[in-house]
């Protein structure tokens, strides 16, 4: 390609931004970084590196190492802006800068926060990392404090209050940075938090504009005209007449999953959780706007489409997870495409422009609760069998799938345009689930259910007992492609490469390398503990590497970056029967592999 | 017939006896961590751990310890996610199975109950 045509190409994939933006776009399409979360705006966790690749990719060796000191959970993944690399830690939400040339410190942040915020915290004291943006490194505090650290010291140049914790409301999301504003949401489903996404601005952390996901139309950033639902406009008071009386204020709707954004359309996309209670008796209606895909302008809030995946929730399955945007040709036509892998089993493909809905199909072939989606409607058609509405207070409805943690939680899959392939980190795990009557207490957890959770293949009867599995899904059909069975569920953010390579983690604490075309496995490596965090590629010196994040609440496994002398440091490999206070001494670790 | 003889031999022996699959890597961890427990780093308990690492692979594959490991360590997870991980009838039968193997490794190899901390 020569340089000019290069250059009108890239005219036509970036236009001109302001601010932040076109940093962001530049630092993004410069594949030696990993300056967002997703990789880039689009979400699709692919690097055009290809130093690492098929044939090569079982000579990976540990190149360094770096202990985080902090315990529990270590989602997310490291952030990489040229010589410098951003890792965060789970409660109490340490930020580490790291130089790339010597793998030293260059500053540490450690916030003092009030750890009357642990028990609040519904699913481990996680953290889904950083964003980066006009020269500062942003991070969302579990206390639900954003704070802005000047990415050269450190220093703090601003924070801003996001919800009340002592109301049950936390943070775990990692924000996102379009033009001059910082993109966060809320987390608290489970304690009658009413979910809302806001902006702040970049340079003071004020409030540009706030959009809840419950309750009147003030309140959403909705036109009831203009905004649509499958192409029809929602109407007035679209959410408050979906609730009974004020239980909208209570709602849910949380919004802790991941945000992506289209330059072009100035959109930005995520999902909405369950509604609040988890008791489905109790609120009958649709309860909308939770378990909604939302798009929005990034400038005002203003919703431009909203797709409620699933109505008048039964089972917990929150609309979270991530959104994917690429070009897919669907029956026959090229689209702008969402592609969205729900808790609910279904994967859905959007037009991201319009929000038409043109796939819908289960990722997951033991999905049972729904036969399919009406594709007029949008509508899952819900078997009543697994209807724990239907069921009633007090009744365990059997052998539902997936179970609550649905058929893929919010560890982010990867898309590669070499293959049209998405790879998905799924569960494969059914339930029981019994709803029982509950009172709301500020602060309290507002669940009302009881599930008990087991292998699908316990549900399906075809003699499995694996809990999870890695497939590769064509989003263009709703097929999947290959599957490969994994005895735990697969909880580690994916990465695809040109190298043709694709990466997860699992909860044993391998990082596996397979082959993006046919999913054999090429390479494995047992970190120190679990990994729920994600895998990110980047370069130092022209050489290509891979980091992840291991660490996992309750794990005995240690590394010698937390140093193997260390008395009381719970290297635990035997201890699997004693309490687990004997075995928690460890921290989560960042390993980074490189070809020798 | 020398041949015939391990063949019979070992069809005799159930599959898992004869997997002894622990890689290196698991051997060392296994007994840096026992060594820690038994109170430091010292040949007593190097041989002690040794002994115990090798007796519970011939009673398990690799795969069935990990997934033991995995199963009993992750049993405390907060919320509803550790449902998964209390709940399925091989979390039960792997870590009995892990517990029972190292009881009779520890006999076996002289393993006293771990020091306090």
């Amino acid at each position: 390609m020569t340089t000019k045509r290069f250059v009108l190409v890239l005219a036509l994939l970036f236009p001109a931004f302001a601010g932040a933006n076109e940093e962001i776009q530049q630092l993004t399409s410069d594949a030696n970084n990993w300056a967002t979360w997703g990789g880039n705006y689009a979400g699709t966790r692919y690097s055009s590196l290809s130093q690492i690749d098929k044939s090569n990719v079982g000579n990976l060796k540990v190149a360094w190492t770096f202990s985080t000191g902090v315990l529990r959970g270590h989602e997310g993944g490291p952030l990489v802006v040229g010589d410098t690399l951003y890792i965060h830690t789970p409660f109490p939400n340490k930020v580490y800068s790291i130089n790339l040339a010597d793998q030293t410190i260059n500053w540490a942040y450690a916030p003092n926060q009030n750890v009357d915020t642990i028990p609040v915290m519904c699913c481990d004291t996680v953290n889904r990392g950083l964003a980066y943006g006009d020269g500062k490194i942003f991070l969302q505090q579990a206390d639900t404090t954003l704070v802005a650290l000047d990415a050269k010291t450190g220093q703090v140049a601003w924070t801003a209050r996001n919800g009340e914790p002592s109301k049950g409301a936390t943070n775990t999301n990692a924000p996102l940075i379009v033009k001059d504003k910082v993109i966060t949401g809320i987390s608290g489903g489970e304690y009658g938090v009413r979910g809302f996404v806001v902006a702040y601005d970049i340079k003071t952390g004020r409030q540009v504009w706030k959009a809840y996901s419950v309750g009147p139309d003030s309140d959403l950033l909705v036109d009831p005209r203009r905004t649509t639902q499958l192409g029809k406009p929602i109407g007035a008071n679209s959410s408050l007449s979906t609730w009974q009386g004020e239980q909208w204020r209570l709602g849910g709707g949380t919004t802790w999953g991941w945000f992506t954004y289209d330059p072009t359309l100035n959109l930005i996309y995520y999902g909405s959780g369950n509604p609040g209670t988890w008791n489905p008796v109790v609120r009958p209606g649709d309860n909308r706007w939770s378990m909604t895909l939302f798009a929005r302008d990034a400038d005002t809030g203003m919703a431009k489409w909203v797709y409620q995946m699933t109505p008048h929730d039964e089972w917990d399955y929150d609309g979270v997870n991530e959104n994917v945007l690429v070009d897919l040709q669907v029956g026959g036509r090229m689209h702008k495409a969402l592609v969205h892998f729900d808790r609910n089993g279904f994967g859905y493909t959007l037009d991201r422009e319009t929000g038409a809905l043109l796939v819908a199909e289960k990722f997951d072939p033991a999905v049972n609760w729904a036969t399919h989606v009406d594709m007029k409607t949008g509508r899952p058609q819900v078997v009543d069998r697994y209807s724990t509405h239907k069921n009633g207070e007090d009744t365990n409805t059997e052998d539902i799938c997936p179970a609550a943690l649905g058929s893929k939680d919010q560890q982010p899959a990867a898309f590669s345009p070499r293959t049209n392939l998405f790879y998905v980190p799924t569960n494969h795990v059914c339930m029981d689930y019994e709803p029982y009557e509950v009172e709301y207490v500020a602060g309290q957890p507002y669940v009302g259910a009881i599930l008990t959770m087991f292998p699908a293949g316990q549900a399906t009867k075809d003699g499995t007992t694996n809990l999870g599995n890695f497939i590769a899904w064509d989003a263009s059909q709703g097929k999947i492609v290959w599957s490969n069975s994994e005895p735990f569920s697969v909880w580690s953010g994916a990465l695809a490469t040109a190298g043709d390579v694709v990466f997860y983690g699992t909860l044993e604490g391998y990082l596996k390398a397979v082959d993006a075309t046919t999913g054999k496995e090429l390479y494995r490596f047992k970190t120190p503990s679990g990994i729920i965090g994600n895998i990110n590629t980047w370069t130092h010196n022209g050489k290509q590497y891979v980091g992840v994040l291991s660490g996992i609440g309750g794990w005995a496994g240690i590394g010698m970056a937390a140093g193997l002398e260390g008395a009381t440091d719970g290297l635990g490999a035997v201890g699997a029967y004693r309490s687990l206070a004997r075995h928690t001494q460890l921290g989560g670790v960042l390993t980074v592999f490189a070809l020798p | 017939m020398p041949r015939a003889l391990s063949v019979a031999l070992l069809l005799l022996l159930p599959g898992a006896a004869n997997a002894n699959d622990f890689p290196t890597q698991t051997r060392v961890e296994f007994v840096l961590g026992c060594m820690n427990e038994q109170g430091g780093q010292s040949y007593d308990n190097l041989y002690k751990c040794v002994c115990l690492v090798d007796a519970i692979a011939e009673e398990m594959t690799h795969d069935e310890f990990e997934q033991a490991q995995v199963f009993s360590q992750l049993r405390s997870t907060a919320g509803e996610r550790g449902g998964v991980f209390r709940d399925p009838d091989q979390a039960r039968t792997l870590v009995a199975k892990l517990q029972g193997a190292l009881e009779r490794g520890k006999a076996r190899c002289f393993v006293a109950p771990p020091k306090a901390p």
